[in-house]
């Protein structure tokens, strides 16, 4: 009989609130309902569109390479996703978003695992270079990151889109592989996830 | 709605017979019309992708094909993008240039947009500089893609239907 053996991620996937891990079939009803509400339905993919329930795995996987949600550790409930999609092989750049359930918004937890996503796509694939589409009305979670250099922010669209019949502008935030290494909140999460490796063995 | 060519250059609407044209074109920039050249080039796919192109035109120069314009964008948007190419030569260059208000023009009256949105890398021709403020930087996505062993950034723009209309009229071509 063969053993194998695995050896321990170097890189985390949780922190001491939340975890990551792909998404699996049996979560598509929570985030179809957390894409569903009132207050994120208008989304740079769905445009007020929203699909039924049938057409929502095919659509959510359209031009997608990952989706990674983020579960809390107290109550195992998906908190929001994390999504790669229109990734340019050829450029090594792609795009993502962050989805956070809406009874969550102010906790921080969907941007907690915003770190462990961003980290894990640096560590898993050949990109250097992530983008983001954020409309205004998200700014607020993306600005605190923006200030303190984490990511850039590279400009914005006017009046890009309708949201509820109004136009909104769209800013557009980039992350680099490596900008995002130099980042103190991930070089903190590293060492923490190495001591308490360490601890286990 | 054509332009016949004037003089040395003008532009007329793109068809099947310029698809031996429009490959020439995105081998020789490769990959700078980016919409063609992100997931590499081959005939079929050239062809595939103009085919999603909502409308396009061709820049004739001295007779020959010289560039490209191109419509494209989500349907029930009130937003689309303009491609604009050309030849990499300083004739070719200078008549997709001195046909690309007109071609924003027709691009206006056959679409129900609100904004055209441009696109180029940052050494690429600027085609719509002498729209100056009405062809407006909205942001630049740094190191996008490696040209010639460079990583060049991509820079987006938008051009407000109501503001080139005003431009245009001020210049005296409404």
């Amino acid at each position: 009989m063969t053993h194998f053996t695995f050896s321990a991620r170097q890189i985390p996937m949780e922190s001491s609130r939340i975890r990551i891990r792909h998404v699996e079939p049996k979560d598509y009803e929570r985030l179809y309902e957390i894409e569903r509400d009132q207050t994120t339905l208008h989304t740079w993919r769905y445009r007020g569109k929203f699909p039924d329930f049938k057409d929502y795995e095919a659509i959510l996987w359209k031009q997608t390479r990952a989706i990674l949600v983020v579960e809390s550790q107290k109550t195992g409930e998906i908190v929001g996703y994390h999504h790669l999609h229109d990734v340019v092989d050829r450029a090594g750049h792609g795009w993502f978003s962050v989805y956070s359930a809406p009874d969550k918004r102010s906790t921080g937890l969907a941007m907690e695992g915003y770190v462990l996503f961003v980290d894990w796509v640096f560590a898993n694939t050949p990109l250097r270079w992530i983008y983001a589409y954020v409309f205004s009305h998200n700014w607020p979670s993306f600005d605190s990151s923006v200030r303190k250099g984490h990511i850039l922010h590279v400009g914005s669209m006017k009046e890009r889109l309708r949201v509820d019949g109004e136009l909104t502008d769209v800013h557009v935030l980039a992350a680099s592989r490596e900008l995002f290494e130099k980042w103190p909140l991930r070089i903190r999460m590293h060492k923490g996830h190495a001591r308490r490796s360490e601890q286990q063995t | 709605m054509t332009d016949q060519p004037q003089g040395q250059s003008g532009w007329r609407l793109a068809d099947q017979t310029d698809l031996q044209f429009l490959y020439h074109l995105a081998a020789t920039l490769d990959p700078r019309w980016w919409q063609i050249s992100k997931d590499f080039l081959s005939p079929e796919s050239v062809i595939a992708k103009v085919g999603t192109y909502a409308a396009g035109a061709v820049v004739i120069n001295e007779g020959q094909p010289c560039g490209f314009a191109g419509l494209r964008g989500h349907q029930n948007s009130d937003v689309a993008f303009i491609d604009l190419l050309a030849l990499p030569n300083e004739e070719s260059v200078e008549a997709v240039t001195k046909c690309a208000p007109q071609l924003l023009r027709a691009a206006f009256e056959i679409s129900p947009v609100r904004r055209l949105l441009y696109e180029r890398f940052h050494d690429d021709p600027h085609f719509l500089e002498d729209l100056g403020d009405v062809c407006s930087l909205e942001y630049a996505l740094p190191e996008f893609a490696l040209i010639d062993g460079r990583y060049v950034d991509r820079l987006s723009y938008a051009i407000a239907k109501d503001e080139f209309v005003k431009f245009a009229a001020d210049r005296g071509e409404a």
